[in-house]
């Protein structure tokens, strides 16, 4: 059984190669042969995909038994089966969810400011027969159970469609930050004296650059395409990702099992790879769920001030929407309010629940 | 000259730190032949240690730094040759043996794993091999 295993994921980086290859395969025939199979984000999605299921799930699906101490090591944080069911829950609704609510594009101005299932509204309604404008009460349908906003899109499909917006968004642009993050905090704790001084230079300058100006700036100069929003938010948001890395390097560096490496002839790439990066690991896993939060917050902010991608309905544009209409129709604002809330809470209770189950340190 | 497999001449290997100049290996020489055995014996911090790091030129610098001899290994001499004729040399014709396994070993990784790891390193052997290789050294 070990040895099948092992077997198989000797074979997994091929695997990876292969999939990632076919992806731009399919990807530049789409470009250039066939009109859109499937749009650029779905892209950066398969590849996510593929990375979690091959680095994440499978590694955990062989190692059961360790899967089970994390598992049992998780469990014991109760707020962090919260935040584990309510990711999931979001997973699934951005997934599957846009096939059954309605285009959250669609404008009705017959349904305008619904509000939801068991509330009612006096709202003042213009009236075709008398021409005049009469104080009604108006009841929530279930044919819009979260509501409508003022143009009389649907609530829910606008959430759900936001959710998959901020779930791209959030793990996209952190998997970018990571994989940045991580590298650079390695190789420059690694190789040490003046590469670490100018590697750890420019950290710091990124650093002290105002995030969200520089957001601004990369959105402004190559455009609002979702895409692009999620490279300017990972290629910033790598510094904190870095120092840490760094600093756990640089102790692993000093370790005798690096010296015992190298003395048996392994190259600087493959002890950077092989033996630091691994090591490290645990504490990268922690980091990235800490800081999808922030992540998804940072995007609903820029689609908050109007320079999300207009093309995508996320829960920032629908935000924006609704603190406009605050006094007649409060759950526009309030339902994507919500949504944030407890997805940002969500990850969270998730990160610590990790963090106490990887740290071999914490006596939970 | 003569049949030795490993000839040390002079060999110092000094410490520069903020507080002087440490004379870690200073002159050391030394040679072995085929099939010889030969024991470093000396108190702690004597310098054994900084001797078989210098030899596979594992020592860090700074603040380390081999002055001064001569390395001579099958007529090469490891001072002078690249990064990566050292690496071909290092565990496949001169390994080092650590003192404390548990810290000499890489925490996330079996201990297997990294027996193969190297004998695939140097045996190009595919990893199947590798590891039955390995644990056919354990046995």
């Amino acid at each position: 059984m070990e040895r099948i295993s092992r077997k198989v994921g000797g074979m997994r980086n091929f695997v990876f190669i292969g999939l990632v290859m076919a992806l731009v395969f399919v990807f530049l025939l789409d470009l250039y042969l066939v009109a859109q199979i499937l749009e650029l984000m779905g892209y950066f999605y398969l590849f996510f995909v593929i990375v979690i299921v091959l680095y994440g799930i499978y590694p955990l699906y062989v190692n059961r038994r360790l899967t089970k101490y994390y598992w049992d090591r998780t469990k014991r944080h109760r707020l962090s089966i919260f935040g584990l069911g309510f990711v999931i829950f979001l997973v699934v609704t951005a997934l599957i969810g846009p096939f059954f609510t309605q285009d959250p594009t669609r404008v009705n101005f017959q349904e305008k400011n619904l509000p939801p299932v068991n509330f009612s509204m006096q709202q003042s309604v213009y009236d075709l027969k008398t021409g005049q404008f009469i104080t009604r009460e108006t009841p929530g349908a279930w044919q819009h159970p979260l509501g409508t906003d003022d143009k009389g899109r649907d609530m829910l499909a606008m959430l759900v469609s936001g959710a998959r917006i901020s779930l791209q968004v959030g793990l996209l642009a952190t998997l970018l930050a990571i994989l940045i993050g991580t590298i650079m905090g390695v190789v420059s704790a690694y190789l040490g004296g003046m590469a670490d001084m100018a590697l750890m230079r420019f950290t710091d300058i990124m650093m002290t650059f105002p995030f969200f100006i520089l957001l601004v700036f990369i959105v402004f100069l190559f455009g609002q395409h979702l895409a692009f929003i999620i490279l300017a938010i990972g290629l910033t948001g790598w510094t904190g990702t870095a120092r840490l890395v760094r600093s756990e390097a640089l102790s692993l560096r000093t370790r005798e099992f690096i010296m015992a490496s190298k003395s048996l002839g392994a190259s600087d790439t493959r002890i950077i790879f092989r033996h630091l990066i691994p090591n490290v690991l645990s504490s990268v896993i922690v980091i990235a769920t800490l800081s999808i939060p922030g992540i998804i917050l940072a995007e609903a902010a820029l689609s908050f001030i109007g320079l999300g991608d207009p093309t995508v309905t996320s829960w920032g544009m629908v935000l924006n929407a609704g603190q406009r209409s605050l006094d007649t129709a409060w759950w526009v604002a309030v339902e994507p309010g919500i949504m944030l809330f407890l997805t940002v809470l969500a990850f969270n209770f998730l990160g610590d629940g990790i963090r106490d189950a990887f740290d071999p340190r914490s006596q939970v | 000259m003569n049949n030795n497999l490993l000839e040390i001449k002079k060999l110092k290997t000094y410490f520069f730190t903020a507080k002087g100049v440490v004379k870690a290996v200073d002159g050391v020489s030394f040679g072995l032949r085929q099939g010889e055995n030969l024991c470093l014996v000396g108190e702690t911090g004597c310098g054994k240690t900084a001797t078989a790091l210098s030899i596979l030129r594992l020592i860090d610098s700074p603040p380390g730094r081999i002055v001064g001899g001569e390395i001579w290994y099958h007529g090469e001499d490891l001072l002078k040759c690249s990064t990566k004729r050292l690496r071909r040399i290092r565990g496949n014709r001169i390994a080092m043996i650590f003192q404390d396994p548990q810290f000499s070993l890489n925490p996330v990784f079996t201990v297997g794993d990294q027996i193969a790891e190297h004998i695939k390193l140097h045996l190009k052997l595919d990893p199947e091999q590798a590891m039955e290789r390995s644990l056919y050294l354990m046995e």
